[in-house]
């Protein structure tokens, strides 16, 4: 049997892991320590790091050194690999100590999950994605994020704070179009997506909800009542959406510009 | 979308983060059901797109020398009573807890005799030379770890080992026999001898 996350809601429900990773959990339920090792540690079809963490954290599963090794091997080599994409040597002084600092904590973390009854990596198993970002956003942070010579803090906004100004309808959905959908080589680009949400983050807050709800996909404005629009969830008038989406494309740009010079 | 409209804003945000594609319409359904957590669920809507996907970051074949040193710090940071621990809690040794009538069949199951099994009960074989196959297959039949049995098998002889060291003196601790020793000497038939000797490891 799986076994469930100890975080339970209000109800007493066992938080759920996404479909797809308990989908995969239950595939390699009752497998014997053998064949799980050669499946976990298989390069052609890698298995999703939410898999790797659930069978590094819980001691319940009983295995012992000799599979748990390459199982910890595998996730290890994949972890550094992630890591010199989201800690670039482009991008930051000293990376690869930070790199260094960041897989030895999260070596920790698991080593210590694994002696205790809380469930302090349970969201590991949820969305690693999310988590090692989050983790490194906050390691960044502590580090103080990128060089003095960064575009990104010598940005200034190109039009200043103005929610009746200029007519900016046109504009910004052309903007909004091509920034939306830049050349899908360079926004699969780990680096470059990484870089951009640094940006989109260090924007100021009803910028950064604007143009994350726009990259989403969620329309500014819509005849239906029924659909759900920017103006409409972030409690203000489609001009004042379009202004903020202005504003936060230039700074954006910047960021778009300084990566296409790299 | 299993939660109730007052469920607390923690249960949300983790039912939203669960979500396998947390677009713009799984955030309208959200926000309609959640009007509460708007401001929580649009940041986390943005967090959760922007996160970069490191699923596709590719494996690499060998484990480099640089896990294996990850490997040895993290076991040193495992606590004694860990199943992958350094340093296990030696097990007490499970065929010594056996009844006469479960270790007489245990030794049948094995195709061995009572001799070759009461040597391996007494941690008169050197744990190290005993195949892995052999191992497992007995780990499995008394439903321990094969790490914990072996760990066990390595304590210190209980009996003495005088049929291979009777004109040597007194026997100690490091008295042990190899597992193809025990073989040739525990009359075991030449049928079980070659049965136990294929599971030699290669």
């Amino acid at each position: 049997m799986v076994i469930p996350l100890k975080k339970t809601t209000q109800e007493g429900e066992p938080y759920q892991r996404r479909t797809e990773i308990e989908q995969a959990l239950s595939a390699l339920d009752g497998l014997a320590p053998d064949q799980l090792v050669e499946r976990l540690t298989c390069t052609q079809q890698a298995v999703p790091f939410e898999v790797l963490i659930y069978f590094l954290r819980h001691t319940e599963l009983e295995l012992g050194s000799r599979h748990l090794e390459p199982i910890f091997c595998t996730f290890y080599g994949r972890l550094e690999a992630a890591l010199r994409k989201v800690v670039s040597d482009a991008w930051i002084d000293h990376a690869a100590t930070i790199r260094e600092e960041l897989s030895e904590q999260i070596i920790e973390m698991i080593a210590k999950d694994r002696d205790s009854q809380e469930e302090k990596m349970y969201y590991w198993e949820v969305n690693f994605n999310h988590a090692l970002s989050s983790l490194c956003t906050d390691v960044l942070r502590k580090h103080g994020p990128a060089r003095e010579t960064d575009p990104l803090i010598n940005a200034r906004p190109l039009t200043e704070e103005s929610d009746s100004g200029e007519e900016v309808s046109h504009e910004v959905d052309i903007a909004a179009a091509e920034f939306i959908n830049p050349n899908p080589s360079k926004i699969d680009d780990v680096a470059f997506r990484l870089r951009l949400m640094d940006a989109i983050n260090e924007l100021p807050e009803d910028e950064r909800r604007a143009v994350g709800l726009r990259w989403q996909g969620m329309p500014i404005e819509s005849q239906d009542p029924e659909v759900e629009t920017i103006a409409k969830v972030l409690e203000c008038t489609e001009r004042t959406v379009r202004n903020r989406l202005k504003r936060a494309i230039e700074k954006l740009r910047i960021v778009l510009q300084a990566e296409e010079l790299q | 979308m299993n939660t109730t409209p007052q469920a607390s804003k923690d249960d949300v945000l983790h039912e939203f983060s669960a979500e396998s594609n947390p677009n713009a319409d799984t955030l309208a359904k959200y926000l309609r059901r959640y009007p509460q957590y708007r401001e929580a669920l649009i940041d986390l809507s943005i967090e959760l797109f922007t996160a970069p996907k490191f699923e596709e970051v590719p494996a690499e074949k060998v484990p480099s020398d640089k896990s294996k040193q990850a490997w040895s710090k993290f076991q040193s940071l495992l606590s004694p009573t860990d199943p992958a621990s350094t340093t296990p809690l030696p097990m007490d040794n499970p065929l010594s807890k056996l009844s006469d009538e479960r270790f007489r069949e245990l030794a049948s199951e094995l195709n061995v005799n009572r001799l070759f099994l009461s040597r391996l009960r007494d941690c008169s074989i050197q744990a190290a030379t005993i195949p892995q196959r052999f191992l497992s297959v007995l780990a499995q039949k008394l439903t321990v770890s094969v790490e914990g049995l072996k760990s066990a098998l390595e304590a210190p002889p209980t009996v003495a080992t005088c049929l291979r060291h009777k004109a040597s003196g007194k026997p100690g601790t490091g008295d042990k026999i190899t597992f193809e020793e025990a073989l040739t000497s525990s009359a075991l038939s030449e049928a079980q001898q070659a049965a136990l000797g294929e599971m030699k490891d290669e």
